[in-house]
């Protein structure tokens, strides 16, 4: 992993500036403009106060590793080795599920709260965002 | 209205006349999970459990622990799939499906079907069977993906469900006689023990390192063999209702002497939803 | 709902467990339910309450020759069940029929 055989995002009008950000290398967040939270998945209104005044900023793209399992039953499209399967908390406070690359994908690599960063992966039209060790 | 009818049915392992689960791409979960290479409940549902462990001391021995008591249970009911006495050692030598879960701590993939009547306590009377009454009940949802969990370490949905069932049924967790806690895989019953208010926070694994939640313990629980031993169709729910109501009925399997009060704790989803139903057998 | 004022009356599952390659999915709601109107010493058409997930409740009541005047598809998942059962109540406890 990563290859080219997984089941791509559809984006939708809400989610577009997300996906656009992921394609130009820019993770994305939005955040209240009114009680200032950050908030993920996007949606065109704040989740805490309902508020639309909402606005898009690009996260630093700090991480720390929140939790994860090894799949050792890949699905079609996702190669034949164990991956990690992990949920990030990002600095700005919501968390993602995401992959962890450049990284022995085994509980002795893959420590809880490890620092990590954002990093690409084009796929087609599409890039997701995976996030390796800080530092490397 | 007099008398409600709740079915259920799943061909979970058979797949007759099943329709096909079809995976949309442009929903929440479809953009931001499904990419990331999650394939089934043990990939997800279990995702949380990492962290619980490491904030609790949970260990993996402690997950095993659960497969290990409900097989105990199982081998009292003639109608479960699996009966045959687990060791902690089968358990943890067990395929890996999704680290730290081996299959054994994951739920069996079977069919079934079940089905309640209820009606109003007072036409109760005239039926044959002895009345099951409802004493409390509570429902709440957190969200249909894992990864947007608020806390790995605890369901804010069980919380919920559970508050609202005790609150309504007036009673606390002392007066518990018996406990369904819906187990899709080994670590449910843990969170499901705390988030129930039976014990504080990462206490859950003293309930299964000291036997209290298997045969001849003070709090039986998941008396059925549960998911992990008796069956599991794809949703559980109605199975741990159905023990529940016969353990009310006094005529479980592994019946439970004198039994007043069930307490069926449901999950839907990966920690998405939750219902409790809590039961009696005196009339109010 | 005052706690007590609501009974299960009838209880089953289907008649085997575990492999029941002879049944559908419909199917095998319909054993469950049969076994359960025969535990309560009722037929289909004495019920004028349906709730199921996992098949359409329009579904449930058609197969069965139910006539619902109230009816719940809450599909949440395996908890379904619990949220069927606190529906039941609360529509039971508060006399939605008003004809016998």
């Amino acid at each position: 992993m990563p290859n080219d055989q997984r089941p791509l995002p559809t984006p939708t009008p809400e989610t577009a500036h997300f996906w656009e950000g992921c394609k130009a290398g820019e993770l994305r967040l939005q955040r209240c403009t009114g009680c200032d939270g950050s908030y993920f998945p996007p949606r065109p209104f704040c989740p805490a106060c309902g508020s639309r005044d909402v606005e898009v900023y690009a996260a630093s793209g700090k991480a720390s590793l929140y939790s994860y399992v090894i799949n050792h039953r890949p699905p079609p499209g996702f190669g034949s080795d164990p991956y990690a399967i992990a949920v990030v908390t990002l600095a700005e406070g919501p968390r993602m599920m995401t992959n962890i690359v450049e990284s022995p994908q085994t509980p002795e690599a893959l420590k809880l709260d490890m620092p990590l960063t954002v990093t690409f992966e084009a796929f087609g039209e599409i890039a997701l965002p995976f996030f390796k060790p800080a530092g490397v | 209205m007099h008398h409600v009818l709740i079915t259920h049915g799943e061909s979970g392992r058979s797949r007759v006349g099943a329709s096909r689960f079809a995976r949309n791409m442009a929903s929440l979960q479809g953009q931001f999970e499904v990419p990331y290479g999650i394939g089934g409940p043990p990939t997800m549902f279990t995702i949380p459990t990492l962290r619980y462990m490491q904030t609790h001391g949970v260990t993996e021995e402690d997950l095993a622990r659960v497969a290990v008591v409900q097989r105990q249970w199982a081998a009292m009911n003639p109608r479960a799939s699996y009966r045959d006495p687990l060791s902690l050692d089968d358990v943890l030598n067990s395929e890996m499906i999704a680290w730290p879960f081996r299959k054994l701590m994951c739920c069996l993939v079977t069919d079934g079907g079940g089905a309640l009547i209820l009606t109003s306590a007072e036409r109760a009377r005239d039926f044959p069977q002895k009345p099951v009454y409802v004493l409390g009940t509570g429902e709440s949802t957190e969200t249909p993906m894992i990864s947007q969990m608020e806390d790995f370490t605890s369901s804010r949905a069980f919380r919920v469900s559970g508050a609202l069932a005790f609150k309504e049924a007036g009673i606390r967790q002392a007066d518990v006689d018996h406990l369904m806690i819906y187990d899709a895989f080994a670590h449910l019953p843990l969170y499901g023990l705390e988030d129930l208010g039976f014990c504080e926070p990462g206490e859950a694994k003293h309930f299964y390192r000291d036997g209290l939640t298997a045969p001849g313990g003070k709090l039986p629980l998941n008396t059925n063999g549960g998911g992990l031993s008796y069956m599991h169709s794809g949703m559980y729910g109605m199975y741990a209702l159905q023990e529940g109501v016969r353990q009310m009925r006094g005529i479980a399997p592994a019946q439970v002497e004198g039994a007043k009060i069930s307490v069926c704790h449901g999950v839907g989803g990966m920690f998405a939803a939750s219902g409790t139903v809590i039961f009696g057998n005196e009339a109010v | 709902m005052k706690p007590g004022s609501v009974a299960v009356v009838g209880a089953a599952e289907t008649t085997r467990m575990g492999k029941i390659p002879e049944l559908s999915v419909i199917g095998l709601h319909a054993d469950a339910a049969l076994n359960a109107l025969a535990d309560a010493g009722l037929k289909p058409c004495d019920i004028d309450g349906v709730a199921t997930a996992g098949e359409n409740p329009t579904a449930i009541a058609h197969y069965l020759g139910i006539t619902p005047k109230w009816v719940d598809g809450t599909a949440v998942g395996g908890c379904s069940f619990m949220l069927h059962v606190r529906h039941a109540a609360a529509a039971i406890a508060s006399g939605l029929c008003t004809t016998c």
